[in-house]
């Protein structure tokens, strides 16, 4: 009899063992990678005001825009395409990874080619250019997929009254309107110990007031697609990349 | 004894499982999608079947669901009507009319909020309402249950959908958002024009459909694209003809009905309203959250230079600060002649849709 009982303590031990190596092993890692838009270095809402270097103060309601083909540590594809979407979805990508530095960072702005001109419903039910999934941000001729939205209301005289009356929307889609962007060694914490998380910044003041070229919302305030009014889709361009930094 | 006895059981259970195999087995339906649909998604709890389809029809053209028998779902969304009815505001069985325009039902099933302030999540939870709501049908769902369970032909066919003869508003809810998930329209001549934009191949009869299309009405769908012209697409495009939003499209400077604000108690929610489907358009009027518009005339002459500014106006509204899109009156009749390109007849005439009785 008492060996009996011995025998069993011993495989419940075995067994209690044998659980918690598994719990170890089967430990999921997680890896993702966020924007944070700013104003001006400083982290930002949506449809709350803001001053900008021109004295105009600027409410945004949309910011928006695709990435296609990302890589990270030069490990081949990791998210074929995201969809940042402020205040809906924040992350270029949110996923089960053993990375936790984030090294090198490759990824183009905007659709690739190769994507921007299929039926939009070909992509899986859970991708980022499923048409069910794109918030409108794609229009069925030429360009496809708007690349970059930014929308939402500026108030241009400097009365001291709030009179966000003055819109603006700047859409940019087309071939040749993406950019491919490489970083390195971007700042990575981990939140806890399985979930490591990297930042890029988008600094909506930089976007206006670039280094090479200001946007002047009381004039140029509104832009789509990116053909009819070429000049100001290629600062929207630029200045928009050069908003986005690590 | 003890062997008898287990051979009983074991007999009896066996007999019971049996019974209710054979006639609790329900069909899957397998939905009539378009191929340049998304796929839309069920939820788990409420798969599609034959027999669930079926009920949710008989249930929508049902009056006794209404407090005086009188009143069924169909009264304000009838098929020819694209499943709206016609009317500026709603009008219950008691003669109290609502402060909102009956809504299209189209492509439900693709949708994720209901109602035009989008406090539903889903179409299980947005058909509990009417039933109940004293200036609709103004009935008590323990009551309009009681009366279904009065009709042996219901009874089977709840047992049939959902292997109970037990059913509440649940199963209600259930067998009707089946049935509005098979609601789908995508063959109209936009569709036509959609496919061919997206490099989808059409069939020989689609293809001779396309080339019927007039040059009236793609100067319409050009000025409908277009930034310069009547610049719709912003809100109205896609599959759908719609995106998934609630925008304030300038109908008023104040609001009596703050719309989405009255969800969210948020001010920068104020007089933004679901943005519809303009699927079938041109069968849906009166027009707009309460049915301002007897026309698309009308429609049409708001975008051009009706709009009203306000602090939450949409910055797509882009012509804002001139009143509109200021169309003359050549390109608002072209602009409409393509809103009727947006009927799927169809779908008006589908027989799967219509009263079975
Ligand atoms: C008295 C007229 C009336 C009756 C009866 C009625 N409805 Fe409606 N329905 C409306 C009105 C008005 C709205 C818009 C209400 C709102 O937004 O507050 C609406 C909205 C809806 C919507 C939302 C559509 C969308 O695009 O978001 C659905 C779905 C719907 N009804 C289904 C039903 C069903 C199912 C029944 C029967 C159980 C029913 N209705 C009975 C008038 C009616
Ligand atoms: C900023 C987004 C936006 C744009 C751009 C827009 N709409 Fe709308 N549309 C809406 C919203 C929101 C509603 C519902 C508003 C309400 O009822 O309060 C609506 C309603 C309508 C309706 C009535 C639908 C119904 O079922 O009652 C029609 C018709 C319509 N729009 C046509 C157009 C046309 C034509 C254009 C271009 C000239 C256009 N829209 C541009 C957002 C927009």
């Amino acid at each position: 009899m008492k060996s009996k009982i011995f025998t069993l303590i011993v495989i419940g031990i075995v067994l209690l063992a044998g659980c918690k190596d598994k719990v170890n092993t089967t430990k999921n890692y997680y890896c993702q990678l966020k924007v944070v838009p700013l104003f001006n270095g400083q982290e930002m809402e949506l449809n709350v005001p803001y001053t900008g270097a021109d004295g105009n103060a600027f409410k945004f309601e949309r910011i928006a825009f695709f990435t296609t083909n990302l890589s990270v540590n030069n490990y081949g594809l990791m998210k074929e395409a995201s969809l940042f979407n402020m205040g809906k979805n924040e992350y270029l990508f949110n996923t089960k990874s053993l990375v936790n530095e984030v090294k090198t960072l490759d990824f183009h702005t905007g659709v690739t080619s190769q994507f921007n001109h299929t039926d939009p419903t070909i992509f899986g039910n859970n991708h980022a250019l499923n048409i069910a999934n794109v918030d409108g941000l794609h229009w069925g001729w030429d360009p496809g997929y708007i690349f970059i939205a930014i929308e939402g209301k500026a108030d241009t005289i400097a009365d001291g009254q709030d009179n966000f009356d003055h819109s603006f929307v700047y859409h940019v889609g087309k071939d040749g309107n993406g950019r491919l962007h490489q970083f390195e060694n971007v700042e990575t914490v981990a939140l806890n110990d399985t979930t490591h998380c990297a930042y890029l910044y988008l600094d909506m003041h930089t976007f206006f007031f670039g280094a090479t070229d200001t946007i002047h919302v009381n004039s140029e305030n509104s832009i789509h697609e990116g053909g009819q009014f070429e000049a100001l889709a290629q600062k929207t361009v630029e200045n928009f990349n050069s908003a986005l930094t690590k | 004894m003890k062997q008898i006895l287990f051979l009983f059981f074991s007999s009896v259970l066996l007999f019971s499982c049996k019974e209710e195999v054979v006639s609790y087995s329900p069909t899957p339906y397998v939905l009539n999608e378009p191929s340049h649909f998304p796929d839309m998604e069920i939820p788990a709890d409420n798969p599609m079947t034959k027999e669930g389809v079926k009920l949710g029809r008989y249930l929508f053209y049902e009056e006794k669901l209404s407090g005086d028998n009188s009143m069924s779902c169909a009264s304000c969304h009838a098929l020819n009507l694209s499943f709206s009815d016609g009317e500026v505001t709603s009008t219950g069985i008691d003669g109290i009319a609502g402060n909102r325009n009956s809504m299209a039902l189209v492509n439900l099933g693709y949708q994720h909020f209901f109602f035009w302030d989008g406090r539903s999540k889903t179409l299980e939870e947005q058909i509990l309402e009417p039933v109940s709501n004293p200036i609709e049908m103004h009935e008590s769902w323990s009551n309009a249950v009681l009366k279904l369970k009065d009709d042996v032909n219901y009874n089977a066919m709840f047992f049939e959908a959902f292997g109970t003869t037990d059913y509440d508003s649940t199963h209600v809810a259930k067998a009707m958002a089946q049935f509005i998930r098979t609601l789908i329209s995508g063959d109209s001549e936009y569709d036509l024009l959609y496919k061919v934009e997206n490099g989808i191949v059409l069939t020989d009869t689609e293809a001779a459909r396309f080339n019927a299309i007039t040059n009236q009405e793609l100067e319409g769908y050009e000025l409908f694209k277009s930034l310069n012209g009547a610049d719709c697409i912003h809100c109205h495009s896609g599959p759908m003809a719609q995106i998934e939003g609630l925008r304030n499209n300038g109908l008023d400077a104040t609001f009596t009905d703050l719309g989405r604000a009255e969800v969210t108690g948020d001010a920068s929610d104020e007089g933004k309203f679901k943005v519809p489907t303009l699927r079938n358009i041109a069968l849906t009027a009166p027009y707009m959250h309460d049915g301002r518009f007897a026309t698309l005339d009308e429609v049409i002459n708001h975008y051009s230079t009706g709009i009203q500014q306000s602090p939450t106006l949409d910055p797509m509204i882009e012509f804002a600060f001139q009143g509109g899109v200021q169309l003359d009156e050549y390109e608002k009749e072209a602009l409409k002649a393509f809103l009727h390109c947006l009927t799927d007849s169809s779908f008006i005439t589908n027989p799967a849709f219509s009263d079975p009785e």
